[in-house]
């Protein structure tokens, strides 16, 4: 008798357990599964859908691969002109940053997401300076990157669905850049309650040039010298063809 | 998507079609009214947009091809064309262009390929914006009044070192005996200027046959073009060899926007006087060097750079 107590004891407190940790996972969709990079490719969107614990925030990362970004700080030379002088270099800096949550970033991160937004870059990116730094280098790279597109903090753009047997379904509309880079990317979903991060999932994406870009780009690294000849004898013929159609007399 | 927006791999980003056509335009537009090139003018235009400074440079070169085979065909038929001293200028050309392909690669491994390019413009934009508007403001007051009878002038001491250099030649064409090491030289010079500046070197070129080789006008536009579509094609190679910086659906793109601009252009300038198009393109030009020379003195928005250029 003892013996079918414990075991049913055992049995429940395991099916509990389970539950407990089925409404702490996030689900997490991906649409479209990869990105391709054709001809008229102009930024796209992606669609992260799934489920997190009802009491909680999802915020969903999207990040590149990292990789060492060489730079040189500008600094005034003579008093006149502007040169790129010290070398700096940024390691382990995502190529691309977008974070969204549903809840402002000021709200974050007091309520637990530190280090989830941009901010939290400086604690995982490491700066090293041939000089001295003249300016704080990290908001210099920030602001350089926000302004390519490829670091962005969007709030706003996650929606909430119900809630029912203790989860609600997310859905997060995620902007890609025009700027992006064939690769693999990351997307990361992350629940954040009660001051702290319970739980993460995370799901690959690979973006590919496709079509012309692919053939293109092919030439162009693989067969340089042939791509330079081809390109000229393109503008060749092109102009030849323009002259022909207009009867130019050569205004250039 | 858009259908209005094209990825350019080469460039590693997105533009918009209409804006490169309307750039294109835009420059053909300036170029048929005033007889140059352009190039000096698309450069910083592509830059403005987005499109990486050294990326820009090449494939403008690129697009220069295409304009310049045009104009080279309908000369060539005039019998504006200066073969030999075109070739001279070529070779020189090529051995410039080359040497300047190498000061950009280098320049790019230090991160200042940005830099000279910006510098290179800033001087020449400023030297010849300054003297063309100087000398139409001098024109337009001669055309008031009349000149007097012309003075006889000394040999200079330029003339008397042309003259005495070894291997001169006759050039029929244009008239000239001259030795062949000028136009070698003079070659290699504009080459060099072309391949950082990623222009036809047209802008330089004409003043260099005007006021140093002395070639008659109507035989310097002529050869000056052919010497340019030789001088793009090697630029445009190198760059895409050494560098990987051409975007040929770029340079197509802008070269159907220019060719119908250079159309409309021409048809434009028919009803200006000389003087009036002179001093609009100088204009033209001290405000774009205006534009550069800001950017060189002014503090930069961001303190950083990136070591390759993109």
């Amino acid at each position: 008798m003892k013996i079918q107590r414990f075991i049913l004891l055992a049995v429940l407190s395991i099916f509990s357990a389970s539950t407990a940790a089925a409404r702490d996972k996030i689900g997490l969709t991906l649409s479209p599964q990869a990105i391709g990079i054709g001809t008229f490719f102009n930024g796209t969107t992606v669609t992260a859908t799934g489920s997190v614990p009802a009491d909680s925030q999802v915020v969903i990362r999207f990040t590149g691969d990292t990789a060492p970004v060489h730079m040189r700080q500008k600094a005034r030379v003579g008093g006149v002109v502007w040169m790129n002088l010290d070398s700096v270099t940024f390691e382990k800096a995502p190529s691309v940053c977008i974070v969204s949550s549903a809840a402002g970033f000021n709200e974050l991160e007091t309520g637990g997401g530190e280090g989830l937004g941009l901010a939290g870059l400086r604690q995982s990116v490491r700066v090293k300076c041939e000089g001295n730094q003249k300016v704080d280098v990290f908001a210099e790279f920030l602001k350089m990157k926000k302004k390519e597109g490829l670091y962005r903090e969007i709030s706003g753009n996650i929606s909430y669905g119900r809630p029912a047997d203790g989860l609600k379904t997310f859905r997060a509309l995620i902007p890609l850049p025009s700027r992006l880079k064939p690769g693999t990317y990351t997307v990361e979903a992350v629940a954040v309650q009660n001051g702290g991060i319970i739980s993460r999932s995370r799901q690959k994406l690979v973006a590919e040039l496709r079509g012309a870009p692919s053939v293109m780009a092919a030439l162009a690294f693989d067969h340089p010298i042939l791509y330079g000849a081809i390109a000229s004898f393109i503008a060749v013929i092109a102009g030849l063809g323009i002259g022909l159609v207009f009867q130019s007399k050569g205004a250039h | 998507m858009s259908l209005f927006h094209m990825y350019l791999p080469i460039a590693g980003n997105s533009v918009d079609i209409l804006l490169i056509l309307g750039l294109g335009l835009a420059v053909g537009l300036l170029s048929g009214l005033f007889g140059v090139g352009g190039g000096f003018l698309m450069t910083p235009l592509l830059i403005m947009v987005g499109i990486p400074p050294t990326v820009a440079a090449a494939t403008d070169s690129n697009q220069i091809v295409g304009a310049s085979t045009s104009g080279t065909l309908a000369h060539f038929r005039l019998g504006n064309v200066d073969v030999k001293m075109g070739l001279l200028l070529l070779i020189g050309g090529i051995v410039g262009g080359t040497l300047g392909v190498g000061i950009i690669k280098v320049l790019r491994a230090m991160g200042n390929a940005n830099l000279l390019i910006q510098i290179c413009y800033v001087v020449m934009l400023g030297v010849i914006g300054a003297y063309m508007f100087a000398e139409s403001l001098q024109s337009l007051r001669k055309a008031k009044k009349e000149t007097a009878a012309p003075e006889a002038k000394k040999e200079s001491l330029y003339s008397r070192i042309v003259k005495n250099l070894p291997w001169q030649t006759d050039f029929e064409r244009s008239g000239l005996r001259l030795s062949v090491l000028l136009p070698l030289i003079l070659g290699a010079f504009v080459g060099i200027l072309a391949a950082i500046m990623g222009v036809g070197g047209g802008f330089i070129m004409v003043p260099v046959m005007v006021y140093l080789l002395r070639m008659p006008m109507h035989v310097v536009v002529g050869t000056s073009l052919f010497q340019i579509l030789f001088t793009c094609v090697d630029v445009t190679i190198m760059q895409a060899w050494q560098n990987h910086t051409v975007d040929f659906v770029l340079a197509l793109i802008l070269l159907i926007g220019s060719s119908v601009g250079a159309q409309v252009g021409t048809k434009l300038g028919r009803k200006l006087r000389g003087d009036q198009l002179k001093i609009l393109l100088a204009c033209i030009v001290l405000l774009v060097w205006f534009q550069m020379l800001y950017g060189l003195v002014a503090r930069p928005d961001i303190l950083l750079a990136y070591v390759k250029g993109h």
